[in-house]
């Protein structure tokens, strides 16, 4: 028995060796081709952590990445313009950006584009921190996002292959083909409501124990790390087909309570009457189509110019 | 499903309850070992029946007495269900069935009796033993065996893939068409159910795969659940390949006591619609899964009035029959996966009408696809030519590679959201 024993540990030590081995070469290769991608979700976070020298900088969720036409407010503004918005992101994936960017550029604007329920407890909205994985040791602040992460994230971070999971595919659809930069992080959806029958209002969450701790300590870290670097800050809420106004949203109403109690511009277009019930200008309840967000970027546009002529 | 401590207390005490009953059914005859046998079924369909179904049958009560105006006396009660209870309840009456049978010796070791019911590796989810095979098991001292080890760690590995990569993998598809049935297209929707079929096979297999492989590490041999099912080509030859566990258990304990296959025709047609009745009673307290079960059983009636028969025959005939069964299953899996039959109905005639396109381009249907036809390509290999293996050579060296490629496999394409198995919910 002794001597199977001594076998059995031999083996293991052996196969042990060699997994931690193929982990640490086939992570390497992957690192390789997963920063070659030029475009999707990953190209936005490298360029923020790499090489973002736009002036003005957006940030967000799909409302951010959907809703802001890059291209036009280029044009509007003649400042360059770049829109890292990613769909089911949070203020805990754009602190980190943020934060990153601000380390090696020094841009005119950030427009960081909030939903009014931003500071809600959402479980999903840790998860898809996912994201930012391949990032593993990149800088503090990533690691610091990535160790907010459910199921021990930053602990399986120590394998090299692990960084990359569920990324092939990302990087087999997005290593070839036009780089995103062509529309500098935009991406526009199609389609109106118009034809839709019974759209949703969309109401208040009414939850008071949910609030985010980590999002609001967040808001207040990215507000300090702007103004610190002397760069102007814009919030904003995007245009949102029918929202019930009446109903009290204590999420909205602490966003606001921040943003005034730290002289923050906030530019609300959540319940905008050129917007509300305009069916022309969504694709659904709360994404404007390319029309909607032209009409949006236009006047969020002139917004930003004033503010950085200021 | 949820794990209570006080719970355990429950357990403990339909173990008790077997244990003597098993001891007493052995030394008594006549009435007195009919009673025995009674009360301790009695004691573990009660345990099961209070904890699964007192809610739905209180449910239904009131919802036939609200149409005379009537209210049920029974309050709804907040009750989790017991982690495993359907399963370790079924291994514990199967032990006092069979000592009653005279199949089997009355355990005399309480411990031992005990570990049968409560074995950690199948405790949750299967598969569910039989006495004979599993207590002397525990009476044989077991030896340190590398072999054993290496073994069951290869085939706990299989079953991480098999749940990781494929049943989670799937799933992150299949939830985002179920969820929203609604806004899908017809073709999204006949896709997601046949990739439905492929989660629910990966996950309660891979969960099976992992408890024989840690029961073979300890030294024990569980039995064989699943038979690559979808290759099956009978819905005959499907039950008898998938949850076998299951399967068996009611064909020997209810099946043929109701009279198997010695009975007519008709009655014969009778007891499989009552047995899977019962089965999709068992998977859960819901009426999807009763329909989900009566269907299986109601397929399975028309199989037997055609004459269908379980042969292979010239390769395009097995290739029909086989696509054939396995689109039925997938009919049936319907039920088991939509919340409500409406919704299922809903979804069928959504999937008849065959509209709209299919919800590509995105990476979960990239995925889904590809680990489905690898899955798929294995099963082929194992069922038509499983001697193709043997030109890989058998040495340390390539299982070392083997096993170094399935954890690859597993870092760069598992789904580690903490999802739990689909069938620990019964």
């Amino acid at each position: 028995m002794g001597n199977n024993y001594k076998v059995l540990l031999i083996k293991l030590f052996i196969m042990t060796a060699v997994i931690i081995s193929v982990d640490a070469v086939a992570g390497l290769g992957l690192k390789n081709i997963f920063y070659k991608q030029k475009k999707g979700k990953y190209y936005k976070v490298t360029h923020a952590i790499k090489n973002a020298k736009e002036d003005i900088l957006i940030f967000g969720n799909s409302h951010a990445s959907e809703h802001f036409d890059a291209p036009l407010m280029k044009k509007l503004t003649l400042n360059t313009v770049f829109n890292f918005g990613n769909q089911g992101q949070s203020l805990l994936y754009v602190y980190p950006l943020v934060k990153s960017i601000l380390a090696y550029h020094k841009p005119l604007l950030i427009i960081v584009n909030l939903d009014y329920d931003e500071l809600q407890f959402k479980s999903e909205a840790y998860e898809r921190l996912s994201i930012l994985l391949p990032y593993y040791h990149i800088n503090e602040v990533i690691d610091s996002a990535i160790a907010l992460m459910p199921y021990n994230e930053d602990l399986k971070c120590h394998s090299f292959l692990y960084r990359y999971n569920s990324t092939l595919g990302n990087i087999m659809l997005n290593i070839s083909g036009k780089k995103l930069i062509s529309n500098q992080g935009y991406e526009p959806i199609a389609g109106n409501i118009c034809r839709v029958n019974g759209t949703e209002k969309i109401e208040s969450p009414t939850n008071a124990s949910s609030f985010d701790q980590n999002k609001i300590k967040y808001l207040m870290m990215l507000i300090s790390a702007v103004h610190k670097a002397n760069v102007k800050l814009l919030i904003t809420t995007t245009p949102i087909y029918n929202y019930n106004a009446n109903q009290k949203n204590i999420y909205k109403e602490k966003l606001r309570r921040i943003l005034n109690g730290l002289n923050v511009k906030y530019l609300d277009y959540g319940t905008n009457n050129e917007f509300k019930g305009k069916c022309q200008y969504f694709s659904d309840d709360t994404h404007l189509n390319p029309d909607g967000a032209d009409k949006w970027t236009t006047q969020c546009s002139s917004y930003a110019k004033a503010m950085i002529n200021n | 499903m949820a794990f209570v401590p006080v719970y355990i207390l429950i357990l403990g005490a339909t173990i008790i309850i077997d244990y003597f009953a098993g001891l007493y059914i052995e030394k008594n005859v006549g009435v007195k070992r009919k009673t025995l046998l009674i009360v301790s079924l009695v004691a573990n369909i009660g345990v099961l029946c209070f904890f699964k179904y007192y809610n739905f049958i209180n449910e239904n009560i009131s919802a036939v007495l609200q149409n005379w105006h009537y209210k049920t006396p029974f309050p709804q009660l907040t009750i989790l269900l017991p982690i495993g209870l359907s399963f370790h309840t079924f291994q514990a009456m199967s032990y006092t069935v069979e000592v009653y049978r005279g199949n089997q010796p009355a355990e005399r070791k309480f411990g031992i009796y005990a570990l049968y019911v409560m074995f950690y590796p199948q405790l949750v989810a299967g598969p569910i033993e039989r006495p004979q095979r599993l207590l002397p098991q525990f009476h044989t001292k077991q030896a340190f065996n590398i072999e054993n080890i290496s073994s069951g760690l290869q085939q706990m590995l299989i079953g991480f893939i098999k749940k990781l990569v494929v049943a989670d993998r799937v799933a992150l598809f299949v939830d985002n068409i179920y969820d929203h049935s609604a806004l899908q297209s017809g073709k999204s929707l006949a896709l997601a159910t046949v990739f439905f079929a492929f989660q629910i096979y990966c996950d309660f297999s891979g969960y099976t795969d992992i408890a024989i492989g840690a029961a073979k590490v300890l030294g024990y041999d569980l039995m064989k659940n699943f038979n690559r099912p979808y290759l099956a080509v009978s819905l005959a030859q499907f039950w008898q390949r998938w949850h076998i566990s299951l399967s068996t258990w009611f064909r020997d304990y209810l099946y043929i006591p109701l009279g198997g296959n010695r009975v007519s025709n008709f009655r014969r047609y009778g007891n499989l619609l009552i047995v899977f009745f019962i089965s999709g009673l068992w998977h859960g307290a819901k009426w999807t899964f009763v329909i989900w079960g009566t269907l299986n059983g109601l397929l399975l009636v028309i199989e037997s009035m055609l004459n269908i028969s379980s042969k292979r025959g010239h390769w395009l005939k097995t290739i029909v029959k086989t696509l054939v069964t396995f689109l039925l299953i997938c009919v049936t899996w319907v039920f088991f996966r939509a919340p409500t039959i409406d919704n299922a109905i809903y979804i069928l005639m959504k999937i008849l009408k065959f509209d709209g396109g299919l919800m590509q381009g995105n990476d979960h249907y990239y995925y889904a696809f590809i680990v489905v036809t690898i899955l798929m390509l294995f099963e082929i290999i194992n069922e038509y030519k499983p001697t193709l293996y043997k030109i890989v050579p058998n040495n340390f060296a390539v299982r070392c590679a083997y096993y170094t490629l399935l954890v690859v496999i597993i870092l760069q394409f598992g789904v580690f959201d903490g999802s739990q198995f689909i069938y620990f919910q019964f």
